[in-house]
């Protein structure tokens, strides 16, 4: 599973009203594609990443993901 | 007296009044999601009481009762929080998490350690110790006269809430006090690193790695952020202004303390043996072997399987067993592994380099700020696949990961982006502002080793093709 991809399925669940449903629903992808996923990495590391590049961005309380990570 | 005891006394007393209430009014609600009542509560915690508790002794009559039961399910928090670890304890999960990725879909999926591995999110130590938590409390419900089981039964799950309190952005009164109380041993400043990095410091003989306990908890406080700033818990603790050289000493000896000793060059070249070993016996073991290896895969499996309704007698069998499988059972395994195949190339290893100052490369920062940027799933796999061929050639790779103060991905510069921060009447400062000197160690860390690597004795793998390999694009 590609970063691209986890990105997709929080866009499909999305926009989420807190920092709190984000978290719920990334540590849900994955739970279910764990077999997918590089064994030492987890869904923080994920989240941390995407907030830091830009993927996911913040309006007010709420967040929503941008399929287009800025250059 | 109990550490964790200590930090919830400590931050309560030096809490405001109002953040006292919230405190407390959200453990009220915790209490009646789970169906007690201030009556009852009293009840349980005279029941519960005893001089060890002392976070009660600053409340009123009415709010002593709530914390009495809280700070009696934190230390049991503390007490299961480290309780699930396996034998060698990280280097265990870190094979076993790369034995996960090495077995076929439908062997993954048979196995009894898919409950623990399919989590990338909890460590396996975490997930065991919540699942041993309900099982040593149905051992002491049957083996014990309680006068008040619903007393246990409340702090035990209390203790579990806390344990599990690991979002970063709590989104009720509840969730945030479970949550507070799961930083007091689990935080920047949490009663597990300022015990352990005090205990190591004797055991190793770290003359540099001292701080001034007694004066930093004296300075922790709660505080109350209220759920508007995403990224951070509503109720928090902060360091009062007075105890800002006492918590400098604290992260220098815990910067130091993993320099010489978690990262240090013989350390890093035994785990990566001690990993590879255990990943190879878990993996493929030897035909004699393979009963009793298999027989320690299904032990984890059955610890956390909490479907299965077992006896009185089954559930201490288990615990017993569970207690045995400690680094002695394991190493003797390892052992008689060796003694059946002595001809393996691998039990001699050598590191590649020890300190910064031989480092293979040009400019260590450079290599390092690119690891630092391995932040998606793409670059991790990458590293991974290097690390697996340089493994299939006869070299270890350990890449050490540490942060020396951690920070919100969320910040802002109103906000701050330090989680520690420090408070000061009402203004909460960033920790690093307050303390430059801290602020500067992940700059330092950005200057050390961050990778060590160790070729199989034999071979000839230069280190600047190990570094070739490691140098993603």
């Amino acid at each position: 599973m590609s970063s691209a991809a986890v990105l997709t399925e929080l866009e499909q669940h999305g926009p989420y009203a807190s920092y709190h449903d984000l978290e719920l629903a990334c540590r849900e992808i994955f739970r279910r594609h764990a077999a997918e996923l590089p064994a030492h990495y987890t869904s923080r590391d994920f989240l941390h990443w995407a907030i830091g590049q830009g993927a996911i961005v913040q309006k007010g309380q709420r967040f929503a993901v941008r399929m287009t990570v800025p250059a | 007296m109990h550490l964790a005891s200590r930090f919830l006394a400590a931050a309560r007393r030096n809490s405001s009044a109002g953040v006292a209430t919230n405190l407390t009014q959200a453990l009220v609600r915790y209490g009646r999601d789970h169906g007690v009542a201030g009556r009852q509560m009293r009840t349980w915690a005279d029941f519960i009481n005893s001089d060890a508790l002392i976070a009660a002794t600053a409340e009123r009559d009415d709010a002593r009762h709530w914390w009495i039961m809280a700070e009696q399910a934190l230390r049991l928090a503390a007490f299961f929080h480290d309780l699930g670890h396996l034998a060698f304890s990280h280097d265990f999960e870190y094979a076993m998490r790369d034995v996960w990725t090495a077995l076929r879909p439908n062997i993954r999926n048979a196995s009894p350690l898919r409950e623990i591995l399919e989590n990338l999110d909890e460590p396996p130590h975490e997930i065991i110790g919540h699942r041993l938590a309900p099982t040593v409390l149905s051992v002491v419900e049957a083996t014990h006269e309680v006068a008040e089981p619903g007393a246990l039964q409340y702090v035990f799950e209390m203790a579990q809430a806390i344990l599990e309190a690991d979002f970063e952005s709590p989104r009720n009164p509840t969730d945030a006090v479970m949550r507070l109380l799961h930083l007091l041993i689990d935080g920047e400043i949490d009663a597990d690193r300022c015990d352990y990095i005090l205990r190591d410091a004797r055991g190793f003989g770290f003359d540099f790695a001292a701080y001034d306990l007694d004066r930093l908890l004296d300075n922790l406080v709660v505080i109350d952020r209220g759920f508007k700033q995403q990224g951070r818990p509503p109720f928090d603790i902060a360091l009062r202004p007075q105890g800002v050289a006492a918590a400098e000493s604290f992260f220098i000896a815990r910067f130091r303390s993993y320099q010489y000793n978690t990262r240090h060059h013989k350390v890093a070249q035994v785990g990566a043996a001690l990993r590879y070993s255990i990943k190879r016996l878990l993996l493929d073991p030897p035909k004699a072997l393979a009963t009793e290896v298999q027989d320690v895969v299904n032990l984890l499996g059955d610890v956390v399987d909490s479907r299965k309704r077992r006896t009185l007698q089954a559930t201490q069998d288990l615990l017993s067993r569970f207690a045995m499988h400690d680094d002695i059972s394991w190493m003797t395994l390892m052992r008689r592994a060796f003694e059946l195949a002595p001809t393996d190339p691998w039990p001699t290893v050598k590191s590649m380099w020890k300190r910064a100052s031989d480092f293979p490369a040009a400019n260590i920062r450079e290599f390092n700020e690119g690891l630092d940027t391995m932040g998606d799933i793409e670059k991790q796999r990458a590293w991974d696949t290097a690390v697996s061929g340089l493994e299939s050639r006869g070299v270890l790779v350990v890449r050490h990961k540490f942060t020396s103060l951690r920070r919100t991905t969320l910040g802002t510069a109103t906000s701050g982006k330090d989680l520690l921060q420090v408070i000061d009447t009402a203004t909460l400062t960033d920790f690093s502002a307050a303390s430059p000197l801290v602020g500067q160690l992940q700059d330092a860390w950005m200057s050390d080793v961050q990778v060590h690597a160790a070729q199989s004795v034999g071979r000839r793998i230069s280190a600047k093709e190990i570094m070739g390999a490691l140098s993603l694009p």
